[in-house]
């Protein structure tokens, strides 16, 4: 199982987020980047924080920051990425993998099917932000700023498309061992290919590898060197 | 020392731009064969074998590979990269590559898709590549251990005895992870994105 950090971006600056509202800027992401290659992190996830207002002057200046970073480690990048337009700017990246979400729900395939002859179908991977209340999980669609039922998720579409999915817990978001396993019945993917996002500390990356799932993606705490990731791998036998 | 980074449009280059000049690589980013003006050429590639061989013949940078490899000159092959340098690939419904080495590509068996880290030790006393390699001489040491970044659903199956093939991972053991072959070497992991690991490859090698 791999260990991965995932930072959020907002406004050119990374941000920590709380409950999937609440932001506290972090910094400069060049810094974040080279504190987790020091961590030897496995992977890292960088989003944008790309809601109904997110536009394309923000997308490009974020892409900006982006381009001009330098990392030694594996990085995915998500947020926003809506047309062809998107897609070619992102060849100027350092990035391996890109992240979709809105395009998934919006039933834009053709877009992510062109991003995986550019960047190959290993490449791509597809993130759902959930909410688990009541025995109930629904998902959230950036680009509408609502949540859905789960049941209106088409995962054999996904299972197709995508190389890897990650599940995202909205609610868990910025905190410790919040991760809801629960929700994961009802997500019909394989856990070999299924990132957990939101809510990990060090019982949910204990139980998320007995459990077999492709990797953890841990929040910014990891910055904060209580957090880190090699202490985690340790914690869990890796 | 001078390189030349084959960019067909397809995937980035920059993170291998990146890894290239942390051990002071003078990397030259080219799309036209008429550039090629280095001893040394780095073939990375990322997204669909067949997409990618069509990049390549329609530039001529498949019949410039291999009369630079024919000529001597060395060549390093990353994941698609290195996939291309084997005879046949199965991806797209089945692609005739480039040949230079012997083997073909086939679609990971059993696991569908290999994400992840391998723990890796090549000992270059039992591999002397000497005669092409390791002429900067950035490193004194002859053993190389580290952790390597893998990110494929395709692999390479060696058909080639003259060729040395390190298996992928035990679990993976039929699968090459790096071929060496006199002035060629390919690799099916991300040097550029295995953090320290990357860089001591480097070392050893140029």
């Amino acid at each position: 199982m791999r260990i991965g950090a995932s930072i959020i971006m907002k406004n050119r600056v990374a941000v920590q987020s709380y409950g999937w509202n609440l932001l506290r800027p972090l910094g400069d992401l060049q810094f974040i980047l080279d504190s987790l290659d020091e961590y030897e992190c496995d992977e890292i996830t960088v989003l944008r924080y790309a809601r109904s207002e997110d536009d394309a002057q923000a997308y490009n200046a974020d892409i900006d920051v982006l381009e001009s970073c330098n990392t030694l480690s594996p990085l995915s990048f998500g947020g926003g990425i809506r047309s062809l337009k998107d897609l070619e700017k992102i060849r100027r990246l350092p990035v391996e993998r890109l992240v979709f979400s809105s395009a998934v729900f919006e039933g834009n395939y053709s877009l992510i099917e062109e991003a995986a002859t550019l960047f190959g179908h290993q490449a791509i991977q597809c993130l759902i932000p959930i909410s688990y209340n009541n025995d109930k999980v629904r998902v959230f669609i950036p680009s509408q700023n609502r949540f859905i039922g789960v049941e209106e998720i088409d995962f054999e579409s996904l299972h197709n498309l995508c190389n890897e999915l990650i599940v995202y817990d909205t609610d868990a978001d910025g905190f410790d061992n919040l991760f809801s396993f629960n929700a994961l019945q009802d997500i019909k993917f394989p856990l070999p290919r299924t990132i957990l996002m939101g809510g990990i500390g060090l019982d949910v990356i204990k139980r998320a590898k007995s459990e077999g799932v492709a990797a953890v993606s841990i929040d910014n705490r990891v910055l904060h060197k209580e957090y880190s990731i090699l202490e985690a791998k340790k914690y869990a036998g890796l | 020392m001078k390189v030349d980074l084959i960019d067909l449009g397809i995937g980035n280059t920059r993170s291998v731009t990146n890894w290239l000049t942390k051990v002071n690589c003078d990397v030259n980013v080219i799309n036209r064969v008429e550039d090629i003006n280095s001893e040394l050429l780095v073939m990375p590639g990322v997204g669909a074998a067949g997409k990618f061989m069509h990049k390549l013949r329609k530039t001529g940078f498949d019949n410039s590979v291999r009369n630079h490899v024919s000529a001597g000159g060395r060549l390093l092959g990353i994941c698609l990269g290195f996939q291309v340098m084997f005879e046949y690939s199965e991806e797209d419904g089945g692609v005739q590559t480039l040949g230079i080495l012997g083997g073909k590509v086939e679609r990971l068996r059993g696991v569908g898709t290999h994400n992840g880290w391998e723990q890796t030790s090549f000992d270059f006393r039992q591999v002397d590549i000497s005669e092409h390699w390791r002429k900067a001489k950035l490193t004194r040491a002859k053993v190389l251990c580290g952790r390597f970044f893998y990110n494929h659903e395709y692999a390479a199956v060696n058909g080639d005895r003259d060729q040395r093939s390190f298996p992928i991972s035990n679990s993976l053991k039929n699968y090459s992870g790096v071929v060496i072959s006199r002035n060629v070497i390919g690799v099916q992991y991300h040097p550029e994105k295995s953090q320290q690991s990357g860089i001591e490859f480097l070392r050893h090698i140029l």
